[in-house]
C-alpha cells in the first residue's frame, strides 16, 4: 500500500547489464511537494535510475512504486503519472515546433482545452513564441533543450523526473525553470532532478542522493550534509582583515583563517564556536559587514567519497 | 516570464476517468489515434516518394500486364480475358514453340494475385518506412516517455500501415481491372481480400518479431523485417506462383514440387482459394489454416506486452 506523502519509494531497486552492476540496489523514498536531486559522476548509474523509474527499463532486482503505481507489475500506469525530459533528446526533425508541441500535448492525454492553456504556458515559460514555426533541425542546442522541456511541461502529471535539464541554457531561462519548478512543486508535486552542477542544483534542491558505481552513498538536505561532512567555514568582511584574524585565532579553536582582501576566511573546529565569531570581533572593535558560508555540495560530494572509500 | 496560472479545464471526474481501467483503454487509444494522426500527417517525410513510385511501376505492370493478356501477345492460351468466368481455366501462360502453353490460370487468379503482389509490397513498405524510420532515429523512444507500451507503439505503426496501404494498394490494384466486364463489389472483394490477408501477414511478421525479442531478450530481427520475410514467403508458397516458377524454369521443376509442400502454410494461397469457394468454384480453403495466423497473433500480442520499453535502445 502506497503512503500518502511518498511520490516515490524504490526498495533494493538495482539493474545489471550483462556483468556490468549499473544500479546495484539502491533503497530511498521521494516525498510528495519536494525536489530531490540525484547526482554522481559520469558512468554513476543515474540515468539508469531515472530509467529504471519511469518504466522504461525492468529492474534485475528490487523494486519500486511511483505515485502507488508498482513499477514491475504496471511501468504503463507508472508513466501515466510523470513525465520526463531526457539525457539526450531525440526530436522529430523535421517538425516545427509548433506541431511538435502540439503532438506531445495531444500525447499526454488531457482534454483539448487544457492541452491548449498547456501549450500556451509551456511556450511562455521556455520563450518559444518566436521558434513555432521553426523546423526543430534548425534549432541550437539550447533551443532544443528548452522544446524538450516545453515537451516535458505540457504534462499535468505529478511528478517529473529532469535528466540534466538546464544543460545549454542560458543564465536568464535557467533562474525562470527553477522559479516555475518551484511553483510546481509547491502544488505537491515531486521533481526528481539529476545534473552536473551541484552548485546551481543547491538552489532548488530540497534533498540531495549521492551515488556512485551503482551505489547510494548518501541521502540528506544541505544542511544535514554540510553539518555531517564539512567543517563550518565562513567568509567574513570586516573592517580590518589583520587584526580580525589574529582576534579569531586567539579566541576561538580555528582549524584555517586566512584573509583575502578584505575578507577572512575562517574554518572552525568546533560547530558551537559559531555563534561567538560576532561577538569576539565586536569586543575587540572589529565591525561585521558581511558573513557568508562557505561549503559547495561538490565538497559534501567529495568528502562523501572519501569517506566512503568509493574512490579507487 | 509571464506565466499563466494552471487553470482547472479538466474535471476530477474526467481525471479520475484516466485511471480507470476504462479510463485508460480509452486514453491508450487515443494516443494511438494520436501516433497514426501524426504519422499520416507526416505522410511526405515517410517515404512518400517511394510509395508513389512502387505505386507507378505496380500500376504500370498491371495494365501492361492486362493489355497484353487481352491481346494474347506472349500467352499460348485464350486470346480475350474480358468477361471470362473467375473460377475457369482460361489463360494459358508462356506457350513454347509447340504453342503448348506450360500453365493454365483462372482470370480470379490473375486478378487476385495482381491485388496480392501490389498489396505485399505496397503495405509492408508503408509499415517499414515508417517504423525503420522511427527507430533508426531514436524518435521512437520519445513516445516511450509517454503511458504507452511496445504493443500500443506496434499497434499504431500497423493501423499507419493499414491506412497508407488502402489509400495506395486501392486504386493501384482496381483501376487496370476495371474493364474486366467484372462488377466492381466482385473486383473489390478481390483486392479486399488480398488487402486483409498482406496487413494480416504483416501484422503477424511483427508481434512474432517482439515474440522472438522476448526470447532472446534483444531486438534481432526488427518487425517490418520478419514482417516483409511473411509476406515474401506467403506469395512465393502459392500454388499459382510455385506452378509457375517450375514452368518458367523446368530443370528446377522438382524442387518446386517440393516447396509445393508448404502452399497449405500459405495465406494468399488460402485468400485465392476463399475467393473461389465465394465465387462458386470447386476448391475450397484449408479452414484449419486460418488458425495459424489468429494463434500466431495471440501468441505474438501476448508476448508483446511483456516487452519493455528498453528494446528500442541503441547499444
Amino acid at each position: 500500500m502506497s503512503k500518502p506523502d511518498i511520490a516515490i519509494e524504490a526498495r533494493d531497486l538495482g539493474k545489471d547489464f550483462g556483468s556490468t552492476k549499473a544500479v546495484k540496489s539502491v533503497s530511498f523514498t521521494v516525498n510528495k511537494g519536494e525536489v530531490f536531486g540525484f547526482f554522481g559522476p559520469n558512468g554513476a548509474g543515474k540515468t539508469t535510475t531515472i530509467r529504471l523509474l519511469c518504466g522504461l527499463t525492468k529492474p534485475t532486482r528490487g523494486c519500486a512504486t511511483v505515485c502507488g503505481h508498482n513499477l514491475v507489475s504496471d511501468p504503463t500506469g507508472v508513466r501515466r503519472h510523470l513525465t520526463m525530459t531526457l539525457e539526450e533528446s531525440v526530436f522529430y526533425e523535421k517538425m516545427n515546433v509548433s506541431s511538435y508541441l502540439k503532438f506531445f500535448a495531444a500525447m499526454t492525454g488531457q482534454t483539448s482545452k487544457s492541452q491548449q492553456l498547456k501549450i500556451e504556458e509551456a511556450i511562455n515559460l521556455c520563450e518559444l513564441s518566436d521558434l513555432l514555426k521553426k523546423r526543430i533541425a534548425v534549432l541550437s542546442h539550447g533551443q532544443r533543450q528548452k522544446i524538450s522541456l516545453a515537451r516535458a511541461f505540457l504534462s499535468d502529471a505529478p511528478i517529473m523526473f529532469l535528466d540534466e535539464p538546464f544543460q545549454g541554457i542560458d543564465i536568464v531561462h535557467r533562474k525562470m525553470l527553477r522559479d516555475y519548478l518551484r511553483e510546481y512543486v509547491k502544488k505537491d508535486n515531486t521533481v526528481f532532478f539529476t545534473s552536473h552542477n551541484l552548485i546551481e542544483a543547491e538552489q532548488i534542491v530540497d534533498r540531495f542522493a549521492f551515488i556512485d558505481r551503482g551505489s547510494l552513498l548518501k541521502i540528506g538536505t544541505a544542511r544535514e550534509l554540510r553539518d555531517q561532512y564539512l567543517l563550518p567555514r565562513f567568509s567574513i568582511r570586516v573592517s580590518d582583515p589583520v587584526k580580525a584574524q589574529r582576534i579569531l585565532s586567539d579566541g576561538l579553536q580555528l582549524d584555517e583563517c586566512i584573509v583575502k582582501g578584505d575578507e577572512v576566511v575562517v574554518t572552525l573546529n568546533n560547530r558551537e564556536d559559531v555563534s561567538k565569531i560576532g561577538a569576539v570581533l565586536s569586543t575587540a572593535g572589529v565591525a561585521v559587514l558581511e558573513m557568508r558560508l562557505l561549503g559547495t555540495m561538490e565538497e559534501v560530494f567529495l568528502k562523501i567519497q572519501q569517506k566512503t572509500g568509493a574512490v579507487a | 516570464m509571464t506565466q499563466k496560472k494552471n487553470q482547472a479545464v479538466e474535471s476530477p471526474e474526467e481525471h479520475s476517468c484516466r485511471g480507470s481501467f476504462s479510463g485508460n483503454a480509452r486514453n491508450k487509444l487515443e494516443l494511438i489515434f494520436t501516433m497514426v494522426r501524426r504519422d499520416i500527417s507526416q505522410i511526405h517525410r515517410q517515404g512518400l516518394p517511394l510509395l508513389l513510385l512502387l505505386s507507378a511501376i505496380l500500376l504500370t505492370i498491371g495494365i501492361s500486364f492486362l493489355v497484353i493478356a487481352n491481346s494474347g501477345a506472349g500467352f499460348g492460351g485464350e486470346l480475350d480475358i474480358t468477361g471470362q468466368p473467375w473460377t475457369v481455366p482460361s489463360i494459358g501462360f508462356g506457350g513454347g514453340k509447340s504453342g503448348i502453353p506450360f500453365s493454365s490460370v483462372t482470370l480470379l487468379q490473375v486478378v487476385y494475385g495482381y491485388s496480392v503482389v501490389v498489396t505485399m509490397i505496397l503495405i509492408p513498405a508503408a509499415f517499414s518506412l515508417n517504423y525503420n524510420s522511427e527507430v533508426k532515429k531514436g524518435t521512437i523512444r520519445t513516445l516511450t516517455c509517454y503511458p504507452l507500451g511496445v504493443f500500443e507503439i506496434t499497434i499504431a505503426k500497423l493501423a499507419y500501415a493499414a491506412i497508407v496501404g488502402f489509400i495506395f494498394a486501392a486504386p493501384v490494384s482496381m483501376l487496370p481491372v476495371l474493364g474486366l466486364e467484372k462488377s466492381v463489389f466482385d473486383l473489390f472483394a478481390v483486392f479486399a481480400t488480398a488487402y486483409a490477408f498482406s496487413l494480416v501477414i504483416v501484422a503477424v511478421g511483427a508481434f512474432a518479431a517482439n515474440a522472438i525479442t522476448v526470447a532472446t531478450k534483444k531486438m534481432y530481427i526488427q518487425p517490418p523485417v520478419l514482417a516483409n520475410l511473411l509476406v515474401v514467403f506467403s506469395f512465393f508458397t502459392t500454388s499459382t506462383i510455385l506452378n509457375l516458377l517450375g514452368a518458367a524454369l523446368s530443370f528446377a521443376s522438382p524442387f518446386f514440387q517440393a516447396v509445393g509442400q508448404l502452399t497449405p502454410l500459405s495465406l494468399y494461397h488460402q485468400g485465392r482459394l476463399l475467393l473461389t469457394y465465394v465465387f462458386g468454384g470447386s476448391e475450397s480453403p484449408i479452414w484449419l489454416v486460418f488458425l495459424l495466423p489468429i494463434a500466431l497473433s495471440v501468441l505474438g500480442v501476448w508476448l508483446t506486452l511483456k516487452l519493455w520499453p528498453d528494446i528500442y535502445e541503441k547499444e
